[in-house]
C-alpha cells in the first residue's frame, strides 16, 4: 500500500477537546481515541490538547474541535467560561472552516437557545441554526440505538451513520442550517421531522453517541479529511483495514433491520415518534 | 382493619401459588416474580409485612458493591446473633425484596420469623425511595456512587436528588441511621451534616494514585458547587478530597490501614473501630471489596454489634456469586468477575494487572440488555489500556463482542498480543468459554470479567456442567432462574 499525495511528514492534526477534564459522560474519550490513533496508524503526527476553564482558542490554533456532553450540574458550571472566554474562538473556528464535532449536550449549548420548559430561556452560543425545546419530565426522553443517512456523506461510500441517543430536548433547526442526516431509525432531533443533528460549515453537532467515531470510521476520516484539506488542499487519506469496526456498524443495522429502507429506497421520513 | 388485612391475606396466598408454579416450572426461583404479583393485589403488602420484621430493616444501596456487601452484613449479623432475612439472590427491586418476605409469611399476611430476625435488602439505586417509604428501614447503607447505566437511571446527581429526596420526606419518628462512604463526595454529603451518621473509609496513605480515573463522576463540591481537589484517589472518584472552598472529606469512624493485598486469596487490612482494632483477612481480592468489608463493619456498628464476632465473619466471607468466583474446569481454574460499569471494569482490570507477571488468559463479555443498561458508551470510559502487553489469550464476546472488539483494538490491547498468542471474537457464551478454557495450559487460570446478564448466562452454563451451586441455593430457593435485577 503505498502512501497517497498527503505528505504525511509535514502535516500535523492538533484536536482540541472542550473541557476534556470535565465533559465526559458519555464516553467522549472514545471518539477523541479514534481520531487519534486513525492519524497515528497513517503516520500522521496528531495532539490532543485539553482546552480548560480560562483557555482561549486562539485563531490557526486547532485542526479539529471536539466537545462533549456534561451532567447538568457541571453544564451549567462551564456556561459562564463558555459565553466569556470561548465563544470568540469557537465562531470563528467554525467560520474559517474547521472541521468540529460537538455531541449531545454541547451540541445543544451551541444553538440559539435552550426552553427547559419549566423555566427561563437558557441562551446558547448560536453557532448553530437552531434551538432545543424540553417537552416536559412526563414526555419520555429519546433513548436507544440511532441509524441515520448521512446527508454529507462522501460521494462512493457508505451513507449509514450508527449511534445511541439519549436526551430529553427536542432541538429543531432553522433555515440557516442543515440537517446532519435523516433519521433511519429512532428519534433524532425531536422525533417528529425525520432530522438528526446539524452540519454548518465544516462544523458537526449531534445527539449520536456510543461512541459516535469507534462505528463510524468513515465519519472520523471525514474530519480528518477536512483538517488535512485545510492544510494541503487534499483530503485524501491512505485506507486501514476497518473490518471490526464495520462488524459492529452492521450489528446495529441489522438489529434495527425491519426499520431501515432498502438499498436504494427511500428513507422513511419520519424518524419514528418519541417511545 | 378486617378489610385490609383480608386483602393483604388474598394478595400473599396469590404470590405465593405465582411462586410455586414459578419454581415448578422451572422458569424461576421465585427470586421475584410472587413479589409483582403481591404488590399489584396490594400495594400495602411490602410495608405490612416488612415492618413485622422484629429487628427492623437494613438497606444497602450504591451503584458497585450492593450485592457483596449486603452478603457481608448478612455474615456479619449471624455471626452477632441475628437472624438475617436477606434478598441474598440480588433480586432488588421492590418486588424483589417482597418476594423474600413472602417466604416468611402466612395465608394470612403475618410474618413468621424469629424473635431475632433482621431483614437485609440490598435495594436497587432507583427503588430506594419506595422500599425506604415502605419498610421504614432502620438503617441505609450506600456504598458509593458511580455511573452505571444513564439509559435507565439518568446521571448520577439526579439519583443522589431521589435519595436526599427520600430522606428528607421520612416522617419525624423514622429514626434512621444512615451508614455512608465519607471517601465519595457525593454520598458522604447525603446525610447534610446528621450527627447519627456513621462513615467509612480507607486510611492508608500508601494506597491509591493521586488522579481520579478519566471517567470521574464527581468533578464538583456537592455542598457548594466549586471544584473538586484530590490529595489521592482509592478507587474510581473516591478518596481523599478538599474543595476549592474548603469542603473536606469527612474523617471516617470505620477505617481500613496498612492494607496488603495478596492477589487472588483477598485483602489483609487493619480495621479501626469505635469499638477497638482488629488486624483481619478478607479473603475476596480488589480494594473496592474492602470498601464493601467496611460498610458492613459500619452497619454493624450502627446496630451496636460487638466487634469480636464481626471480625471473624470477614475471615470467612466466602464472596458473593459472580463476584471474584472461583471454578475449576478441566484442570483450569476460572476467575469470574462482574464488571458492569468503568469503575468496575478498571477494578476488576488494575486486579488482573496488579498480580504482576504478563501472558494473562482474559475473556470479556458484553451483553446490552435491560440489567447490563442497552448503553454500551460506558466501554469507552474504562481503561481497557492497563491490558496492553499483559495478555496473551484474548477471548470476546457477549452480544456486543463487535463493539468491545473495538474498544480493544483502540485500546491497543488486540495489537499487543504476540504471535504465539490468539484474539478470538466469539459471540456466544458457551463457545467462548470452551475457547478460553481450552486454550490455557492445566493449571492456568481464565479471568472472565462479564457484565450482568453475562454473568448470570455464564453461571447457569457452569451449573449446568456441574462446575457451580445455583445462586439461590444460597436464598433458600431451589429452582432455576435468570433473575434481571
Amino acid at each position: 500500500m503505498t502512501i497517497n499525495s498527503v505528505p504525511s511528514s509535514k502535516v500535523r492534526v492538533r484536536i482540541g477537546h472542550l473541557y476534556g477534564d470535565l465533559l465526559n459522560l458519555y464516553a467522549d474519550r472514545g471518539n477523541i481515541l479514534v481520531l487519534t490513533r486513525r492519524c497515528e496508524w497513517r503516520n500522521i503526527a496528531v495532539e490532543v490538547v485539553s482546552i480548560g476553564v480560562g483557555d482561549r482558542i486562539g485563531s490557526g490554533e486547532f485542526d479539529i474541535l471536539f466537545m462533549g456532553g456534561g451532567q447538568d450540574g457541571d453544564q451549567q458550571f462551564l456556561e459562564d467560561d463558555l459565553f466569556r472566554v470561548k465563544a470568540d474562538g469557537l465562531r470563528g473556528a467554525v467560520h474559517d472552516g474547521v472541521p468540529v464535532l460537538a455531541v449531545c449536550g454541547s451540541y445543544q449549548l451551541l444553538g440559539h437557545y435552550y426552553d427547559p420548559g419549566t423555566g427561563p430561556r437558557l441562551a446558547g452560543l448560536g453557532i448553530f441554526d437552531m434551538h432545543t425545546v424540553h417537552p416536559g419530565l412526563s414526555v419520555r426522553r429519546c433513548i436507544g440505538d440511532v441509524v441515520v443517512d448521512w446527508i454529507g456523506a462522501p460521494v462512493g461510500g457508505p451513507s449509514s451513520v450508527v449511534g445511541f441517543e439519549n436526551h430529553g430536548g427536542r432541538t429543531y433547526i432553522g433555515s440557516g442550517a442543515r440537517a446532519f442526516g435523516r433519521v433511519v431509525s429512532g428519534n433524532g432531533n425531536n422525533g417528529e421531522d425525520g432530522t438528526e443533528g446539524v452540519v454548518q460549515a465544516n462544523a458537526i453537532g449531534t445527539y449520536l453517541h456510543g461512541s459516535l467515531l469507534p462505528k463510524n470510521p468513515h465519519l472520523a476520516d471525514h474530519l480528518i479529511g477536512m483538517a488535512l484539506a485545510r492544510q494541503t488542499g487534499s483530503a485524501k487519506l491512505e485506507p486501514l483495514d476497518d473490518h471490526l469496526e464495520w462488524q459492529a456498524h452492521q450489528t446495529i443495522l441489522d438489529r434495527r433491520a425491519s426499520h431501515v429502507a432498502p438499498v436504494g429506497g427511500r428513507v422513511k421520513g419520519s424518524g419514528g415518534s418519541a417511545r | 382493619m378486617r378489610s385490609r388485612r383480608l386483602r393483604t391475606g388474598f394478595a400473599v396466598a396469590m404470590g405465593q401459588i405465582a411462586g410455586w408454579v414459578s419454581r415448578a416450572v422451572g422458569r424461576g426461583g421465585g427470586t421475584a416474580l410472587p413479589g409483582l404479583v403481591v404488590d399489584y393485589l396490594d400495594p400495602s403488602a411490602l410495608a405490612h409485612l416488612a415492618r413485622q420484621l422484629p429487628g427492623g430493616v437494613v438497606m444497602v444501596t450504591g451503584t458497585n458493591g450492593k450485592t457483596t456487601t449486603s452478603h457481608l452484613i448478612r455474615a456479619m449479623l449471624e455471626a452477632a446473633g441475628w437472624a438475617p432475612i436477606h434478598n441474598a439472590s440480588g433480586s432488588n427491586l421492590s418486588r424483589g425484596v417482597l418476594a423474600t418476605l413472602l417466604r416468611h409469611a402466612s395465608f394470612t399476611g403475618a410474618l413468621r420469623v424469629p424473635e431475632n430476625a433482621i431483614g437485609v435488602f440490598e435495594t436497587d439505586e432507583a427503588a430506594v425511595p419506595r422500599v425506604l417509604r415502605d419498610t421504614r428501614a432502620r438503617v441505609l447503607v450506600v456504598t458509593n456512587l458511580f455511573r452505571d447505566q444513564l439509559d435507565r437511571y439518568g446521571e448520577v446527581n439526579a439519583i443522589a436528588q431521589q435519595w436526599r429526596d427520600a430522606i428528607s420526606a421520612l416522617p419525624g419518628s423514622h429514626d434512621l441511621r444512615l451508614v455512608l462512604n465519607a471517601d465519595d463526595p457525593t454520598v458522604s454529603a447525603l446525610d447534610g451534616g446528621s450527627a447519627t451518621t456513621i462513615r467509612f473509609g480507607i486510611g492508608d496513605p500508601d494506597v491509591g494514585r493521586d488522579a481520579p480515573d478519566h471517567a470521574s463522576d464527581a468533578n464538583f463540591c456537592p455542598v457548594c458547587g466549586g471544584r473538586m481537589r484530590y490529595i489521592r484517589v482509592t478507587y474510581g472518584h473516591l478518596g481523599d478530597f478538599v474543595c476549592d472552598n474548603g469542603h473536606a472529606r469527612p474523617t471516617p469512624a470505620v477505617v481500613a490501614t496498612d492494607i496488603q493485598a495478596d492477589g487472588w486469596e483477598g485483602t489483609a487490612f487493619t480495621l479501626k473501630t469505635p469499638r477497638g482494632e482488629r488486624r483481619v483477612s478478607l479473603p475476596v481480592p480488589g480494594l473496592y471489596n474492602v470498601y464493601n468489608a467496611l460498610a458492613g463493619v459500619a452497619s454493624s456498628e450502627a446496630l451496636g454489634c460487638d466487634l469480636e464476632p464481626i471480625a471473624s465473619a470477614i475471615g470467612t466471607f466466602r464472596g458473593a456469586f459472580g463476584r471474584f468466583e472461583r471454578f475449576t474446569i478441566d484442570g483450569r481454574r476460572l476467575v469470574m468477575v462482574l464488571a458492569k460499569n468503568p469503575v468496575g471494569m478498571n477494578e476488576a482490570l488494575r486486579t488482573v494487572v496488579g498480580r504482576g507477571g504478563s501472558g494473562h488468559h482474559v475473556l470479556v463479555a458484553l451483553n446490552d440488555f435491560d440489567a447490563d443498561g442497552r448503553d454500551v458508551s460506558w466501554i469507552w470510559d474504562a481503561d481497557f489500556e492497563i491490558l496492553v502487553g499483559q495478555v496473551s489469550c484474548l477471548t470476546i464476546s457477549g452480544h456486543r463482542a463487535d463493539d468491545l472488539a473495538v474498544r480493544l483494538k483502540y485500546a491497543g490491547v488486540i495489537g499487543s498480543i504476540p504471535s504465539s498468542g490468539t484474539v478470538t471474537v466469539l459471540g456466544g457464551l458457551a463457545d467462548a468459554l470452551d475457547r478460553a478454557v481450552s486454550g490455557a495450559p492445566v493449571g492456568g487460570t481464565v479471568v472472565a470479567m462479564v457484565t450482568y446478564t453475562a454473568m448470570l448466562e455464564l453461571r447457569s452454563l457452569l451449573v449446568r456442567r456441574g462446575h457451580a451451586r445455583a445462586y439461590w441455593d444460597d436464598a433458600g430457593v431451589n429452582s432455576p432462574e435468570v433473575t434481571a435485577r
